[in-house]
C-alpha cells in the first residue's frame, strides 16, 4: 500500500510539469449522507475502493446519515475546501432541502459530479387492481379515501400536485425514508406511494404496481407506463446521486476528482458501474463541474417557484 | 399448507446456502461460536447473556458489515449467546452458590445443597436437561404463535390500534417491572423523549439538537442502549468494588465431589415438572417486561405446591432445579413472540436481537413478515416470494441449530466449566468498559457514539442507584420513533380528528386497559 | 439487564425509608422543572415547527413539537402523583420505594468522568504529538496529524495511549492498586482491539480518526 503510494507520488512528480496533477495530502474522507447498508452506501464504498485502486489516493468512507443527506451536508460545509473532505448525497439535498433550512444554501457547496439517477415512480398495491393514474382517480371519485405515502416535503408537494391535476383529494402520510413509504403501502396504511428505486424487489415480486414514472423518461421496471408529463402533470421528481465538497474548492481539484470518477463510471468493467446498471438502470449519469452547478441552481429556483405556487 | 412447507423449506435451506448459492456454513459456525461464548459468559458471575450480546453486536457488525448477507451470521451468533447463557449460568450457581446469570439465582436454592451432598454432577445434568428442554419447548411455541399472532394482528390493526398497542405494552411493562411503577413509567417517557432528539419527520430540519449538526440524525441507537443497559451496570459494579476495601479475593471455593450421573429413568420422571416449568416460563416470557426471575420464582413456588414432598425444597431436591431452570430458559424463546409478531421487545436480550435486525439489511420485524405470498417462479426472471418470511424461518432454523449445540456441546462443556479458572471481575470489568466504548466509537459515528454511550451510562447509573427499572426507559427509547410515526399517521389519515385514537373500539379498549393499569399503579404507590 | 435479586435486596436495604423517600420528592419536582424548562425555553428555540402546522393542502397536521409536548405533558400527572404520594402518604406508608445517591456516589462519578476525560484527551492528542515529534527529529515530513491519519503507527497511536490509560485507570479503581501485570493486560487488550479493528477489518476508524 505504502509502496504504491510512494510510487504514485513519484510518478506524479515526474508528470507534474505536463499535467499539474493534484494529489491529496493524506487520506480523503468521503462522507456518505445515508446509513450503512443502503444503495447510496454501497455505491459510495465501491467508488472509494476504485478511486483508491486507480489513483492510489486513500479514500475513507464514513456514514453520516440523516434527513436525506442534509445532516451530512450541514457538517460538510464547515470543512476545509481542500478536496480531502467530500460528501455523497442526492441532488434533492442541494436543490430542494435548503429551502426549509436556516443553515444550508445551494451556494455553500462545490458540485463535483453526479453518478447515477433515481427511478422515481407512483406506486400502488397490486391487489388494489390499479394500473394507471386514471384507475386511481376512478377509485377516488368512487369515494375511496386516498392516503399517499411520502418521505419528505418535496415528494409530498409532488403528490399534492398530482392530486390537484387529477382533481382528487388525498391525505398525505409522512413516513421515515423511502423504505417507510413502501412499508406503509404493503401494510395497507396507505394506498398510493412514491418510490425512488427501493421498490424494485416488491414490484418484481408482484406486490406493487407502478402507475406512472415521475422521471423525464419511463422507469426501467415498467417501460410501458407513461411519465407524469405524458399524463399531463408537469412534474419531474427524479434526482441524481452526487459528490460534493465545501464551497470554494479550487477548480483544478474539482476537475481532477470529477475526472477520476468519470473514468471509473465509463469503464464497463468497473464494479461501481455494474452496481449502478443493476440498481439504478440503465446506466450511470455523469454531469460534472459548471454544468452540474448550473443544473442545481436552476432546479433550486424552479423548486422555489413550485412551492410558492402550491402555497397560493 | 403446501405453501407453508415451501416457505419452511426455503427458510431452512437459506441458512445453509450462501449468497452465491453454494454450501455456506458460516451461520452454523457463528451459532456455534455464540453458544460457546454464551455458555462461558453465562458461567462467569457478573456477566450475563445480554451483556455479551451488547458487546458482540457492534463488533459483529464491524466484521460482517450491514448488507443483507450479514444478517444470518450476526443474528446466529447473538441467538447462540442468548441460548448458551441460559444454560451456562447454572454451573457456578450449583457448584459455588454464585449464580452466573441473574436468572440462575433460584437454582442455588436446591442446586448448591445437592452439590454439597456429593450430587454435583447430577445437579448440573438436571439443570442442563431441564434448561435445554424448556428452551426447546418455548421455541416450539414461538414457531407456532408468532406467525399466528402476526396474521391475526395484521388483519385487525390499523394505525390507531397499533399506536394504542404500543402505549399499552409500555404501561404494562412499567406496571410489572420493579417496585416503583410511577418512576418506571416516568423513565419510559424520558426514554421516549430522548429518542426524539435530532430527527424530525416533517422536513423542517432537525429538532432539539442544541444547534449541533452531528445530532441531526438522532442519537446513535446501539451506543445509547449499550450505555444505559451495559456500561451503567459495569459502573455500578466498579463502584461497589471501589468501596469494598476488604481486599477479599473472590476465588472459587473448593470444588465438591461430583458424584454419579443422571440416569435416563430419572430424566423421564422429570418430564412433567419440566413441562410445568416450561409452560410457566413461556407464558411469562411472552408478556413484555416480566423477566426470567419472575418466571423462575413462580415456577419454583408452583412446583413446591404441586410436590408430594414440599419440605424438601431448599434442601437439595432435583425438583427445585428442574422448576427454576426449565422456567428461566423457556423465557428466552417466548420473549421473541412479541418481537417477531409485533416488533415490541420484552426484555434486554430481545432488545439486542431487534437492534441487530434494525441495523443490518432490509429485514425488519413486524406483522408484515408473516405474509404468505404465493411463491411463483417466472422464467428468465426471479422467484417471487416474501423474502422476510424466508428470513423468519431461517431465524427459527438457527434457533434449532443453537438448541442442537446446546444439547450436545452444552452438556459436555458444562461438565468442564467447573474446572475453568475464574477471571477476576476486577480486571474483566475495566476491559469491558474499554471494549464497549471503542465499539461505540467505531460503529456509531465516532465521538458522537462514544459520548452518547458515556452520557447514557450516567443516566443508567442514576436509574439503577435510585432503584428505577431500566427496561421501560430502553423500550420507550426504542419504540418512540415508531409510535410517533403511528400517532402522526393516524392523526393525519383521520383527517385531523383530535379524538383519532378513540374512534376505534379496539384502540379504545387497549387505552382503557392502559388507564386501568395506571390507576392501579398509582394506588399501589400510595399504599406502598 | 434483568434485575438481580441479590443486588436489589442489597440496594433497597441500603436505602432507609426516610432518606430514600426524599428522592421521590426531588425526582418529582425535578421532572416538573424539566417540563417547564422544555415548554418555555427549549422547545420554542429548538423545534422548527409548532405543535400543529398547516401542510401544503392547508390542512392541519402535527408539527415537530406535537409528540414532544405530548410526552412531557404526560410526565406532569406522574410527577405530581410522585410528589403527592410522598407528601401525604397514607398511614404506615413511605411512598414508592426508591434508592439513594449520596455524596460518595457523586465523588465516584466525578472520578470516573475525570478519568474518561483525560483518557479521551490522550486519545485525541497523542497522535498529533507523535507526528510533531517524528517531524522534529526528521523521520517524517507530514503536514499534520490529518495527513498521517491513515499511516501506521500514527493512526493507532492515540487510541493505544488513551485506551491503555482508560483501562489502567479503571483497574486502579477496582483493584485499589496497579501492578505491572495489570498494565500488561491493558496493553494486550488495546493491542487486540487495534488488531481486530485496524488490522483485520477495512474501513473501520479507531478514535480519533473519524473526527478529524
Amino acid at each position: 500500500m505504502k509502496k504504491t503510494l510512494m510510487m504514485t507520488a513519484a510518478l506524479s512528480l515526474l508528470a507534474a510539469p505536463a499535467f499539474a496533477e493534484w494529489n491529496p495530502d493524506g487520506p480523503i474522507r468521503l462522507w456518505i449522507g445515508y446509513g450503512a447498508g443502503g444503495g447510496t452506501d454501497v455505491q459510495g464504498r465501491t467508488l472509494a475502493k476504485e478511486i483508491e485502486a486507480l489513483r492510489g489516493w486513500k479514500v475513507l468512507p464514513e456514514n453520516k446519515a440523516g434527513e436525506d443527506g442534509t445532516v451530512m451536508s450541514a457538517q460538510l460545509k464547515g470543512e476545509a475546501a481542500d478536496g480531502q473532505t467530500l460528501g455523497f448525497a442526492i441532488t434533492t439535498t442541494y436543490d430542494f432541502a435548503p429551502m426549509n433550512s436556516d443553515n444550508l444554501s445551494p451556494e455553500d457547496f462545490t458540485y463535483i459530479t453526479t453518478t447515477a439517477g433515481s427511478q422515481m415512480a407512483v406506486l400502488a398495491r397490486a391487489e388494489s387492481g390499479w394500473q394507471s393514474l386514471e384507475d386511481l382517480k376512478a377509485a377516488a371519485d368512487a369515494g375511496e379515501q386516498i392516503v399517499w405515502a411520502n418521505w419528505g416535503t418535496q415528494v409530498e408537494a409532488g403528490a399534492e400536485i398530482v392530486a390537484r391535476a387529477l382533481g382528487i383529494t388525498v391525505n398525505h402520510l409522512r413516513t421515515k425514508g423511502g423504505k417507510g413509504a413502501l412499508n406503509a403501502l404493503v401494510s395497507m396504511d396507505a394506498n398510493v406511494g412514491w418510490g425512488g428505486g427501493v421498490q424494485k424487489p416488491l414490484v418484481e415480486a408482484g406486490v406493487l404496481n407502478i402507475l406512472a414514472s415521475a422521471e423525464t423518461t419511463p422507469v426501467a421496471l415498467a417501460p410501458e407506463k407513461p411519465t407524469l408529463k405524458d399524463a399531463g402533470v408537469d412534474l419531474n421528481l427524479g434526482y441524481q446521486y452526487i459528490i460534493t465538497a465545501p464551497a470554494g474548492l479550487p477548480d483544478e481539484i474539482r476537475d481532477e476528482i470529477a475526472g477520476v470518477v468519470a473514468e471509473i463510471l465509463n469503464n464497463p468493467e468497473s464494479e461501481t458501474r455494474q452496481f449502478i446498471e443493476k440498481q439504478y438502470p440503465p446506466a450511470p449519469i455523469v454531469t460534472q463541474g459548471a454544468a452540474l452547478r448550473e443544473q442545481i441552481l436552476t432546479t433550486y429556483d424552479a423548486n422555489v417557484d413550485m412551492m410558492k405556487a402550491l402555497a397560493e | 399448507m403446501d405453501l407453508l412447507f415451501q416457505y419452511i423449506g426455503l427458510g431452512v435451506s437459506s441458512v445453509f446456502q450462501g449468497p452465491e448459492g453454494g454450501l455456506w456454513l458460516l451461520p452454523v459456525g457463528m451459532v456455534l461460536i455464540g453458544v460457546l461464548v454464551g455458555i462461558i459468559i453465562g458461567a462467569v458471575p457478573g456477566m450475563s447473556g445480554p451483556f455479551a450480546m451488547a458487546i458482540a453486536l457492534p463488533i459483529l457488525v464491524s466484521i460482517f458489515g450491514y448488507g443483507n448477507e450479514a444478517l444470518y451470521p450476526v443474528l446466529g451468533c447473538l441467538l447462540g449467546i442468548m441460548k448458551g447463557a441460559t444454560v451456562g449460568g447454572a454451573v457456578p450457581a450449583i457448584l459455588f452458590r454464585t449464580p452466573g446469570t441473574p436468572d440462575a439465582f433460584l437454582t442455588t436454592l436446591d442446586g448448591y445443597p445437592m452439590a454439597q451432598k456429593g450430587l454435583g454432577r447430577k445437579a448440573i445434568q438436571t439443570a442442563h436437561f431441564s434448561s435445554v428442554l424448556g428452551d426447546n419447548f418455548s421455541d416450539l411455541v414461538l414457531f407456532i404463535a408468532a406467525p399466528a399472532i402476526a396474521l391475526a394482528v395484521e388483519r385487525i390493526l390499523g394505525l390507531p390500534e397499533k399506536s394504542a398497542l404500543i402505549i399499552l405494552s409500555l404501561c404494562f411493562m412499567a406496571a410489572v417491572v420493579g417496585q416503583a411503577p410511577l418512576k418506571g413509567l416516568l423513565g419510559g417517557l424520558l426514554g421516549m423523549f430522548v429518542s426524539l432528539i435530532g430527527s424530525s419527520m416533517s422536513g423542517n430540519g432537525p429538532r432539539l439538537t442544541f444547534g449541533m449538526p452531528e445530532l441531526g440524525n438522532g442519537l446513535p441507537l446501539t451506543s445509547a442502549v449499550l450505555g444505559v443497559l451495559v456500561i451503567s451496570e459495569v459502573l455500578v459494579s466498579i463502584e461497589d468494588m471501589r468501596n469494598d476495601r476488604s481486599g477479599r479475593t473472590e476465588g472459587p471455593t473448593k470444588r465438591p465431589e461430583m458424584g454419579p450421573r443422571l440416569t435416563w429413568g430419572e430424566r423421564a420422571r422429570m418430564l412433567p415438572g419440566i413441562l410445568r416449568g416450561a409452560s410457566i416460563g413461556t407464558v411469562i416470557g411472552a408478556l413484555p417486561g416480566i423477566g426470567t426471575t419472575t418466571a423462575a420464582t413462580l415456577s419454583y413456588d408452583s412446583a413446591r405446591r404441586a410436590s408430594r414432598h414440599p419440605e424438601q425444597f431448599g434442601k437439595g431436591t432435583p425438583e427445585g432445579v428442574v422448576a427454576t431452570e426449565s422456567a428461566n430458559s423457556a423465557v428466552s424463546g417466548a420473549n421473541l413472540i412479541p418481537v417477531m409478531s409485533l416488533g415490541i421487545p420484552g426484555n434486554s436480550a430481545a432488545v439486542f436481537i431487534i437492534l441487530a435486525v434494525e441495523t443490518i439489511g432490509d429485514f425488519a420485524f413486524g406483522p408484515q413478515v408473516f405474509q404468505f405470498t404465493p411463491i411463483r417462479e417466472i422464467e428468465g426472471f426471479d422467484t417471487i416470494m416474501n423474502a422476510g418470511l424466508v428470513t423468519a424461518f431461517g431465524m427459527f432454523t438457527m434457533m434449532v441449530i443453537a438448541n442442537f449445540w446446546n444439547w450436545t456441546l452444552g452438556g459436555m462443556l458444562m461438565g468442564l466449566l467447573g474446572h475453568l479458572v475464574k477471571i477476576p471481575k476486577s480486571i474483566i470489568l475495566p476491559v469491558i468498559l474499554t471494549v464497549s466504548l471503542t465499539a461505540a466509537y467505531t460503529q456509531d459515528g465516532g465521538y458522537l457514539g462514544l459520548l452518547t454511550a458515556a452520557v447514557f451510562s450516567l443516566i443508567g447509573y442514576g436509574l439503577r442507584r435510585l432503584d428505577v427499572s431500566i427496561l421501560p426507559f430502553v423500550i420507550g427509547f426504542l419504540l418512540a420513533p415508531t409510535l410517533e410515526g403511528l400517532v402522526r399517521g393516524a392523526f393525519t389519515a383521520s383527517g385531523g380528528d383530535p379524538f383519532f385514537l378513540l374512534k376505534s373500539p379496539i384502540a379504545l379498549g387497549m387505552l382503557a386497559l392502559s388507564a386501568f393499569l395506571l390507576i392501579r399503579m398509582v394506588r399501589q404507590a400510595r399504599r406502598a | 439487564m434483568t434485575s438481580r435479586p441479590a443486588e436489589d435486596q442489597a440496594d433497597t436495604g441500603q436505602a432507609t425509608p426516610g432518606q430514600g423517600g426524599s428522592w421521590n420528592l426531588w425526582l418529582g419536582l425535578g421532572t416538573l422543572a424539566f417540563v417547564v424548562l422544555c415548554l418555555l425555553v427549549w422547545f420554542p428555540r429548538d423545534i422548527g415547527s409548532g405543535f400543529l402546522q398547516k401542510n401544503l393542502t392547508g390542512r392541519t397536521v402535527p408539527g415537530d413539537a406535537f409528540f414532544p409536548v405530548l410526552l412531557v405533558g404526560l410526565m406532569v400527572p406522574l410527577a405530581v402523583l410522585l410528589v403527592l404520594s410522598q407528601l401525604r402518604p397514607r398511614a404506615g406508608s413511605t411512598g414508592e420505594p426508591v434508592g439513594h445517591i449520596g455524596l460518595s456516589n457523586l465523588g465516584f462519578l466525578g472520578q470516573i468522568i475525570l478519568l474518561t476525560g483525560v483518557s479521551l484527551m490522550a486519545m485525541n492528542w497523542a497522535g498529533t504529538g507523535l507526528v510533531a515529534l517524528t517531524n522534529a527529529i526528521g523521520l517524517t515530513a507530514f503536514s499534520g496529524y490529518r495527513a498521517a491519519s491513515a499511516t501506521f503507527p500514527f493512526d493507532v497511536s492515540g487510541f493505544f495511549a488513551g485506551g491503555v490509560l482508560l483501562t489502567c485507570g479503571f483497574i486502579r479503581i477496582t483493584c485499589h492498586r496497579l501492578g505491572l501485570r495489570h498494565i500488561l493486560v491493558a496493553m494486550a487488550v488495546v493491542a487486540g482491539l487495534i488488531l481486530l479493528f485496524d488490522g483485520l477489518l477495512n474501513d473501520i476508524q479507531l478514535p480519533p480518526n473519524a473526527d478529524l
